[in-house]
């Protein structure tokens, strides 16, 4: 079997957005070393794939669908997932002192609701987008954007109601 | 500020930035490699399994096709050596079962002429098939009656008890569905014994009196037990003969005998095998020319095969019987679905 050498464009992706691809895993899980996990998945099946991905200009959309679809269908992400208050372990910690309660809420949420979340409001994808990446429909994306928004609204209101600030 | 923004700032913030690998291409690269061992062999191992499968597929067709037998290049000369038939291996007798009942045997009785004794006794063979879907064992004596001269009444025979006359009878008869139950019936004419004569000669089947047909009348009668002749064991060969439609009485009959073998594996000749050969009530008993001692696997064999008629024979069509006896009792018999090839004898 022929060894198996990285394309120069593949190389230069992999160095230029491995980070970039961390934090969405990471936002998206919530734990740091499943982001790890599904980036280097899907780096891979990227890499297998490589060709045929560079080819159609995209190769950012494919590694995105990857990561969302592994994350979505892990099963062993129902272990890692944190749904307690627990604070998750951060590489880098702002200097100033935030509430981690928004942070909370989001990875509380479903994982379908916070993949949607993350897609909207970090990768500032449309519905379509959206609905595109998860296979689904736009009517699927509205209704989980608005559930998430809403138990979102409803864990900050109950802050408020016990004195803190947002 | 509204829920969105406060999201946007959430999901933007410093804190959920992520430390970049060290080496991020290498990292990448050997898992793709992995991958590509991995895919590679899981593909070598279909491969693999498909070819395995294909080869396994063509090997039970083989099996299931049967290979045309090669034919013999030439034939085999005939030698004059004569010899004796060995013990012939027949199928062992069967444990007994239920008795017969008269349903069973409700068939009609056919009786065979076989031999005609110098003092004009005859002997016949009669049989009867076991009608039902079972085993059935007959072990008691049979009881004659037939029609007395003079009176016509209806009585029962004083028949002596006289031993089976075939090779292979087994007794008691317990006989398969479809198979017939034998006994042997010797007739002496009243020219040798002392009249009243005896005809319409009946077997007793539990109350009822089966009329055996063809029997001729007589004065004395001698009756053997119910008995089965078991089958010989026939060799995994297969024998064919071809001879020529007439034959002169008083000449030699030339024919050929083709042994083929129809197995996965030669078979060996060895011992050299007898064979009887035979006309009509005329037998002789010869060793194959074994000159060659194997037939290869799906191959034959041709013998040339020589046989006296007698010039006393009968002139019409006659039975030309072959069979050869192996070494271990089993034989082979030619042209086994009619006992034999059918000459004209003629002057």
């Amino acid at each position: 079997m022929p060894s198996w050498d990285a394309p120069p464009s593949f190389e230069s992706y992999v160095r230029d957005r491995h980070r970039e691809l961390l934090r969405f895993a990471y936002l998206l899980s919530g734990d740091a070393h499943l982001a790890a996990d599904l980036v280097q998945d899907a780096l891979e099946r990227t890499g297998m794939a490589w060709r045929r991905v560079h080819k159609h200009d995209d190769p950012g959309g494919y590694v995105r669908r990857v990561i969302v679809n592994r994350y979505l269908n892990r099963l062993r992400s129902l272990r890692r997932e944190r749904l307690t208050d627990a604070t998750p372990e951060v590489a880098h910690v702002d200097s100033e002192p935030r509430d981690e309660q928004l942070w909370d809420a989001i990875t509380s949420l479903p994982k379908q609701q916070r993949t949607v979340l993350v897609l909207r409001y970090y990768d500032d994808l449309s519905e379509s987008q959206i609905a595109a990446t998860l296979g689904c429909s736009v009517g699927t994306v509205k209704s989980n954007a608005s559930r998430a928004l809403a138990k979102l609204r409803a864990a900050l209101a109950s802050r408020d109601l016990d004195g803190s600030d947002v | 500020m509204d829920i969105e923004q406060l999201i946007r700032q959430e999901l933007a913030d410093k804190r959920h930035m992520q430390t970049g690998w060290t080496e991020p291409v290498p990292r990448v690269q050997a898992g793709i490699r992995r991958r590509r061992r991995r895919r590679y062999t899981v593909a070598s191992s279909v491969v693999a399994a498909a070819v395995l499968v294909g080869l396994g597929a063509v090997n039970i067709l083989q099996d299931r096709t049967p290979e045309a037998v090669t034919p013999a290049q030439g034939t085999i000369a005939w030698t004059d050596t004569p010899a004796s038939l060995p013990n012939l291996t027949r199928r062992s007798p069967r444990p007994d079962v239920r008795a017969c009942t008269e349903s069973d045997l409700a068939g009609k009785p056919w009786a065979e002429s076989n031999t005609i004794a110098a003092s004009g006794a005859k002997t016949y063979t009669v049989l009867i098939a076991n009608g039902s879907d079972t085993r059935c064992t007959l072990g008691s004596a049979p009881q004659l009656t037939a029609l007395r001269s003079g009176d016509g009444e209806p009585t029962a025979l004083a028949a002596s008890t006289q031993a089976a006359q075939h090779a292979g009878a087994q007794m008691p008869a317990t006989v398969d569905p479809g198979e017939p139950v034998r006994l042997d019936i010797t007739v002496t004419p009243c020219a040798n014994a002392a009249p009243p004569t005896y005809s319409s000669v009946a077997i007793t089947i539990g109350q009822h009196h089966v009329t055996v047909p063809g029997i001729t009348p007589g004065c004395e009668f001698a009756v053997s037990p119910w008995y089965v002749q078991a089958p010989l064991i026939n060799a995994p060969l297969t024998v064919s003969m071809s001879a020529p439609g007439t034959v002169r009485r008083g000449s030699t009959l030339t024919y050929q005998v083709t042994i083929a073998n129809t197995a996965d594996q030669a078979f060996k000749l060895n011992p050299c095998p007898v064979y009887q050969q035979g006309v009509g009530e005329v037998t002789r008993t010869y060793q194959l020319n074994c000159s060659t001692t194997t037939i290869p696997k799906h191959a034959s064999l041709t013998y040339e095969m020589h046989l006296d008629v007698p010039a006393s024979a009968t002139p019409g069509p006659s039975k030309v019987t072959w069979m050869a006896a192996l070494a271990n009792g089993t034989v082979a018999i030619a042209n086994l679905a009619t006992g034999g090839e059918t000459v004209q004898i003629v002057e």
